[in-house]
């Protein structure tokens, strides 16, 4: 018969119980209970301070203590000035937070100015050296001599190869320009000590490296300040961070995951187009130097006060103007593509139309088209400028053709 | 009271304790599955763990193998510590619990030898070997009866060869300790008796049997001493024989129920039609009493307890105990 | 009896099925490829697919990324997945756990026996890709070189260790997941529920890499250098993001396999 059947009596164990227990059992048996739980958290512990250990070993590297030099900021800044040159190679990392609302032409300049570009680079010297755009299933590999310029593109099994650049040509802005080096030397070539100030040091790419501070002070200038940190080896420029006038996000960023001071070989700088590639000689199109083309449409020769750089080029088009970190570019647009970028800008949301024209600003990157109405041409003003110093350099434009 | 020593229980006293509990208690959430069990299982039992559906048998059986962890309360087999000692102890333990489990696309017999293989060896001639592990399987293959369907993939067995294999492969390893959950579940009654035949030969042989079930008849044919689980509590432990054991009382069943019962007087107990309870241990001594007197015995003997019977008195104990609250 | 695992990996009908599978969707691209001709846009399509057409060799590599993103860590949920919860379901961890196999020792058991799944699974998808696009594709350079992404030409020596590397680091990329399958399969007796965490985890992860505004949690992402592999193929190599992946898949391996082990070797088996 199943005992289910049997409705069970429920007695206290101890009064059925024929053996005895000896007393001294029972807190043996407490003590080993506390003891396995003890060795049961023990376990979750471990797992607990591994993580722990993980999640806190980035901040424990970052924060190692850089050690102090006791150089200050001029001392920073005179040492990056004499770090030109110097032969490096790395992985850099730029992160720009700039959304530009034009594409046509400019697609590689949104990209560059509005998200997250990594290149590898081999520096040697101004003459010889590669800097490589990295994306994830392929690469493009810009390698420079003292004469020719070749691109490698792997996704397009194309080679693009062109004369050298000239120092101070009128071109689009490329990746390799914000590398912490070339963006570092640009940025701070007008710097005085004074405008210098001491950051605490840091480490890049796991190697310490002294801060330095710049604020322009210049009233028309949007570049509120830039942080440039230099590798205390070498001296070579490692971060850039750029700020707008009351930005606390870095607009532009531009910082190396690994450097090495070391001179890289020959062998990697050096270009030969692979067997099967497509060869082309030849510029590449460029919108800003399409522009340039132009004949000159009166420009002054200062605007703001700023003179007008030379054109080695023999570009007419457009002026280059600015010192420092405040740089702005004048030309004016032929009618057609004056018309296409004013119907792309006034689609963009932060666009403001102006008695001058129509002005907009991206982060520290300010841009004003003219209306022809008002100022004669359309002139296309961009740079490192306020709004408000855009539309005096309007102001000013239509002066001195008016002069003329 | 009189009682003839029982031969177990002699040699009960003399042997040592295979599993030992105490204060085993172990909390599912709000639930108390197992609750201060002291269990007392000693070498050379057939130790018949009963309780009904529910009770806590397979949660305790759980915690004397390391599977399940006890909240509270200590475990020893063989007199060492579970389951901290779980590699030393559980080598000389063969279990079925709740069911056997094989992979379904192998045979028999590779189950068998891949069980084998995922432990350490025994040591000895037979060894760990491929040969040795062959032998194993074929040998507790042969025991339980599945020498012949051996190659068959175990997809293809019954409820009842399947739980065969699993006592095969409880077997296999000539264990000191068998733990056996419902092991009759699924079989025939041929299958049953086998199972009961088999495990007697290896009590013979010497192996301890720790049999957990809820069916009365079985436990009472096959064990030496019982433990009783209810609602997650150890009520009763004892010899079977004990349990069984005579009352005290004889029983009478005469035509003359008037003329015995005049003449053993306060004696009787109790008076059922013809049949009467006599307190008294000596049968022999009533029959004289009562054939002298030339009262017509039907039938007299000193009165013996089934299980039954035993927990049934627990059950009116019970419905006394719960008749005030 | 270490073996013990991989005979019952490999014994599985279900196991050589998912190999199947796994080398089953590289073939069908490469006999589309070989049957139209057309190489996807470059950069738009997995890596290296657009060069098959040329070189039929590079197939190896090709197939390797088409598996990659989704088809082998699929894979890998499911087996890994199954390890622990498997025999839970089939009631067989129990008696595994009494014959006694100690429970770290059988998670290591398991470990080792996914782990040498994923690299059977890796070495066949490149193997099988390789012959695929030797016999369908490409077959006329046979220079045994090949183009780098940087534009050099690789020799057949450089080819041979870097593809060695990336067969290694494609492996070595998948245990995160094959650790997190693990880990939830010792958390639940349904293989299906350890799989399926395992493949939200990584989807979820796969999501994060899109979404800008997650970018400080990207660097901490398990499938973040997945892709790195293809860094084997610049000249010079670039060592970063794969020094990156291999610490960051190590990282999770170490804390999801002491997470499964701190919940296996403390839990009651019930099953």
């Amino acid at each position: 018969m199943p005992l289910t059947a049997h409705p069970i009596l429920r007695t206290a164990p101890s009064r059925l119980r024929i053996d005895d227990v000896s007393p001294a059992r029972r807190p043996i048996g407490r003590l080993l209970t506390y003891v396995r739980r003890v060795r049961r958290s023990w376990r979750w512990g471990v797992l607990v301070a591994l993580v722990a250990a993980f999640v806190a070993l980035p901040f424990v590297l970052a924060r190692l203590p850089v050690g102090s030099t006791g150089s200050d900021a001029a001392e920073t800044l005179r040492r990056v000035e004499q770090s030109v040159d110097r032969p490096y190679s790395g992985y850099a990392e730029t992160t720009g937070t700039l959304g530009l609302p034009v594409s046509d032409g400019l697609d590689t300049l949104a990209s560059l100015l509005g998200g997250r570009t990594q290149q590898r680079v081999w520096w040697r010297s101004s003459t010889d050296w590669r800097a490589d755009t990295i994306t994830p299933t392929g690469e493009e590999g810009a390698h420079t001599t003292a004469t020719a310029r070749a691109v490698w593109d792997y996704e397009d099994n194309r080679a693009v190869v062109t004369e050298a650049d000239l120092d101070g040509a009128v071109r689009l802005p490329r990746a390799a320009d914000t590398l912490p080096p070339l963006l570092a030397a640009r940025l701070l070539s007008e710097a005085r000590p004074t405008q210098v100030s001491t950051l605490p040091a840091a480490r890049v790419a796991g190697r310490a490296a002294d801060g330095l501070r710049l604020r322009p002070g210049d009233p028309l200038s949007s570049i509120d300040r830039v942080d440039v940190w230099a590798d205390r080896e070498s001296g070579i420029p490692v971060r850039v961070d750029v700020y707008g006038r009351g930005a606390t996000k870095a607009a532009l960023s531009s910082t190396f995951l690994d450097f090495d001071d070391s001179a890289p070989s020959a062998s990697t700088t050096l270009f030969t187009p692979p067997p099967g590639a497509r060869v082309r000689y030849g510029q590449r199109f460029d919108l800003v130097r399409q522009i340039g083309r132009f004949p000159d449409r009166g420009l002054p020769s200062t605007v703001l006060g700023y003179p007008r750089a030379a054109s080695p080029d023999g570009l007419e088009g457009i002026g280059r103007y600015g010192r420092g970190v405040t740089q702005f570019a004048v030309g004016a647009l032929p009618g057609g593509s004056a018309a296409s970028l004013r119907d792309q800008l006034l689609l963009a949301r932060a666009a403001k139309k102006l008695p001058e024209g129509i002005a907009l600003s991206v982060g520290p990157v300010g841009l004003l088209l003219t209306d022809p109405a008002v100022t004669g041409e359309s002139w296309l003003l961009t740079g490192t400028l306020i709004p408000a110093a855009l539309t005096r350099a309007a102001t000013e434009l239509r002066a001195a053709n008016g002069a003329a | 009271m009189t009682d003839l020593p029982h031969p177990s229980q002699s040699s009960s006293s003399s042997s040592s304790t295979v599993i030992r509990t105490d204060g085993l208690t172990k909390v599912y959430g709000r639930v108390t599955a197992v609750d201060d069990v002291m269990l007392d299982v000693r070498a050379g039992d057939i130790y018949g763990f009963l309780g009904a559906n529910g009770s806590g048998k397979t949660t305790t059986v759980r915690c004397l193998l390391g599977l399940v962890l006890p909240t509270s309360g200590s475990i020893e087999l063989f007199g060492q510590a579970m389951p901290k000692r779980a590699s030393s102890v559980l080598p000389r333990v063969g279990a079925l619990v709740e069911g056997p489990a094989a992979y379904g696309h192998l045979s028999g017999r590779a189950n068998l030898e891949m069980y084998d293989a995922s432990g350490r060896a025994p040591s000895g001639p037979m060894g760990g070997g491929r040969r040795g592990r062959r032998h194993r399987a074929e040998e507790a293959l042969s025991l339980v009866g599945l020498s012949a369907v051996g190659a068959r993939p175990v997809r293809a067995y019954s409820l009842g060869m399947r739980q065969r294999l699993g006592l095969a492969a409880a077997l296999m390893r000539r264990p000191d300790l068998l733990v056996l959950d419902e092991p009759t579940n699924g079989l025939d009654p041929q299958g049953i008796r086998e199972i009961r035949e088999l495990l007697l030969q290896l009590h013979a042989a010497g192996t301890t049997v720790f049999l957990s079930s809820h069916l009365l008849a079985e436990v009472e044919q096959l064990c030496t001493r019982i433990g009783l689980l209810d609602r997650g509590r150890l009520v009763l432990e004892e010899q079977l024989d004990v349990l069984r054991a005579p009352t005290g009382r004889t029983v009478v069943e005469t035509v003359d129920v008037e003329r015995a019962a005049e003449l053993l007087g306060p004696a009787v107990e109790a008076r059922e039609g013809e049949r009467l309870l006599v307190r008294c241990d000596d049968p022999a001594a009533v029959n004289a009493r009562l054939v002298g007197a030339l009262v017509r015995v039907r039938q007299l003997g000193p009165e013996r307890r089934t299980l039954e019977d035993v927990i049934d008195e627990h059950t009116r104990a019970r419905a006394a105990e719960e008749v005030p609250t | 009896m270490k073996g013990v695992e991989l005979v019952k990996l490999f014994g599985r009908r279900r196991t050589w099925v998912a190999l199947l599978l796994l080398n089953l969707l590289p073939t069908v691209v490469a006999g589309t490829l070989a049957w139209t001709g057309i190489a996807p846009q470059p950069g738009s399509g997995p890596a290296f697919l657009s060069a098959v057409l040329a070189d039929g060799s590079l197939f190896a590599i090709a197939a390797l990324a088409i598996v990659l993103p989704l088809f082998l860590p699929i894979a890998i949920s499911v087996v890994a997945g199954e390890a622990v919860a498997g025999e839970a379901q089939a009631g067989t961890l129990r008696y595994l756990l009494i014959r006694p196999v100690g429970r770290t020792r059988l998670l290591l058991r398991k470990l080792g026996a996914v782990v040498a799944f994923v690299l059977v699974a890796v070495l066949s998808v490149a193997g099988v890709g390789y012959v695929v696009g030797r016999l369908l594709l490409g077959r006329a350079p046979a220079s045994g070189t090949l183009i780098s992404l940087s534009g050099s030409t690789l020799t057949p020596a450089d080819i041979a260790w870097r593809t060695a590397v990336a067969i290694a680091y494609v492996t070595v990329s998948m245990l995160g997941v094959a650790a997190m399958a693990l880990f939830l399969s010792t958390l639940t007796d349904s293989p299906q529920a350890a799989s399926l965490g395992a493949m939200a985890f990584l989807i979820g992860s796969s999501l994060l890499l899109t979404v800008d505004a997650a970018r400080p949690l990207q660097p901490f992402l398990p499938t973040r250098y997945w892709l790195s592999f293809v860094d084997l193929y610049r000249d010079p190599v670039l060592w970063s993001n794969i020094e990156r992946g291999v610490a960051l898949q190590l990282v999770y391996l170490g804390v999801l396999l002491t997470a499964a082990w701190a919940n296996f070797v403390t839990r009651d088996v019930t099953s």
